[in-house]
């Protein structure tokens, strides 16, 4: 990479960034609602176990959040019957679900691309993955809350796949997937490069 | 034409073993770390690393604050904030490290590259608790805004944006050398 490509891919970095920041705190809301049909098809074949009553975007203490409140059915925890019919609410921010377009998309924009095709073909790519990266984020940090709360009053145990998945994205994990969801984006649509240069030939 | 074939395998190859050693590295540090989080260690990073100087910042630039450090707390009269796991900066520096390690370079560059890149994640980590506690005071929806929003994209775009200068700089010397 010359000095040149660097300039010009950082600062198509913090270009982009900035135009997806100001469209996340203009349109961040509508952004999630788009989401939520597809958190709602991802909770119903997850929780097997709950009764889903609600998923919606609400509000917590001025925060703008995706709150989830359900009913345990008739289950198994860790060796622990679950009583039916205990309601649970829980809530994650709306701010989780749009970090991963800005990231992914930030990056994707940015990085050096030798025609306006590959660049085109680097978005494309990056769109499965996004969508891949929202479905294990907020759904599963809400089923991880959910075993939180299910654990700390009806089980000795306090880690669960879920729980772990949850901690992990929240310290950190977040990010680490969206910028890995960017480079896959980057590695398929390289691998996708001689299929469109034959189809512009 | 197999020339340009073999050059995109190549650079896909990397591009693609770079993705997962960042994965891998990140998940080792995270792991590490959460595991021992509750011990001295986290203490450590928490307590003395983190709320102490920021309390300090605090202070220093708004000596009226008399604000002081308590169980993760920031405390003023004014007004608190909470410093909760995940507040003291160690995604983003084991996002950077990750990268650098990574990144085909020397260990000698990578381990300056992870030196300086780890002072610049928690200046920028002092930077957003300090900004968190005056906005926390002044107005909740930019608190909101930056919490939720701003500081912790931002965050990571100024880190990548330095690892971007860190691996030029790496190749560009790596290039000297061979001349």
């Amino acid at each position: 990479m010359n000095q040149r490509t660097l300039i010009n891919s950082a600062g198509l970095f913090i270009i982009a960034y900035l135009v997806l920041l100001t469209l996340s705190l203009y349109f961040g809301s509508e952004y999630a609602r788009l989401l939520l049909p597809l958190y709602r098809w991802e909770l119903g074949h997850l929780a097997q176990g709950y009764q889903i009553q609600s998923l919606m975007l609400g509000d917590n203490r001025g925060e703008g959040v995706v709150s989830l409140s359900l009913l345990t059915k008739y289950f198994v925890l860790d060796k622990q019957v679950i009583p039916p019919g205990i309601s649970i609410s829980c809530s994650t921010l709306i701010g989780h679900a749009f970090q991963h377009p800005l990231l992914i998309f930030s990056l994707v924009i940015a990085w050096p691309a030798s025609t306006l095709a590959q660049r085109i073909a680097q978005l494309c790519c990056a769109i499965p993955f996004l969508i891949l990266v929202e479905l294990l984020d907020i759904p599963l940090i809400l089923l991880g809350s959910v075993q939180d709360i299910l654990m700390a009053n009806f089980s000795t145990a306090n880690d669960s796949f879920m729980i772990g998945w949850m901690n992990f994205l929240n310290g950190g994990g977040r990010p680490a997937l969206s910028l890995f969801a960017a480079m896959m984006a980057i590695v398929c649509s390289r691998l996708l490069g001689p299929m469109y240069h034959q189809h512009s030939i | 034409m197999p020339i340009p074939q073999i050059h995109i395998n190549l650079r896909t190859n990397k591009e693609l073993r770079f993705a997962l050693l960042f994965l891998f590295t990140f998940c080792v540090l995270q792991y590490a770390y959460s595991s021992s989080r509750d011990g001295l260690v986290g203490h450590f990073v928490i307590d003395v690393a983190t709320i102490y100087p920021s309390t300090a910042l605090v202070n220093f630039l708004a000596p009226g604050e008399q604000a002081i450090a308590s169980a993760q707390r920031i405390l003023s009269p004014q007004g608190s904030i909470s410093v909760l796991n995940g507040c003291e900066g160690t995604e983003t520096l084991f996002l950077l490290i990750a990268a650098i390690i990574a990144f085909r370079a020397p260990w000698k560059n990578k381990l300056k590259g992870i030196l300086l890149g780890t002072i610049l994640v928690y200046c920028l980590n002092q930077a957003r608790i300090v900004t968190l506690f005056f906005a926390a005071q002044e107005n909740r929806k930019w608190f909101d805004m930056i919490h939720g929003y701003i500081a912790p994209s931002l965050i990571i775009v100024l880190s990548s944006l330095y690892f971007l200068w860190w691996a030029h700089k790496v190749k560009d010397d790596e290039s000297t050398n061979a001349n």
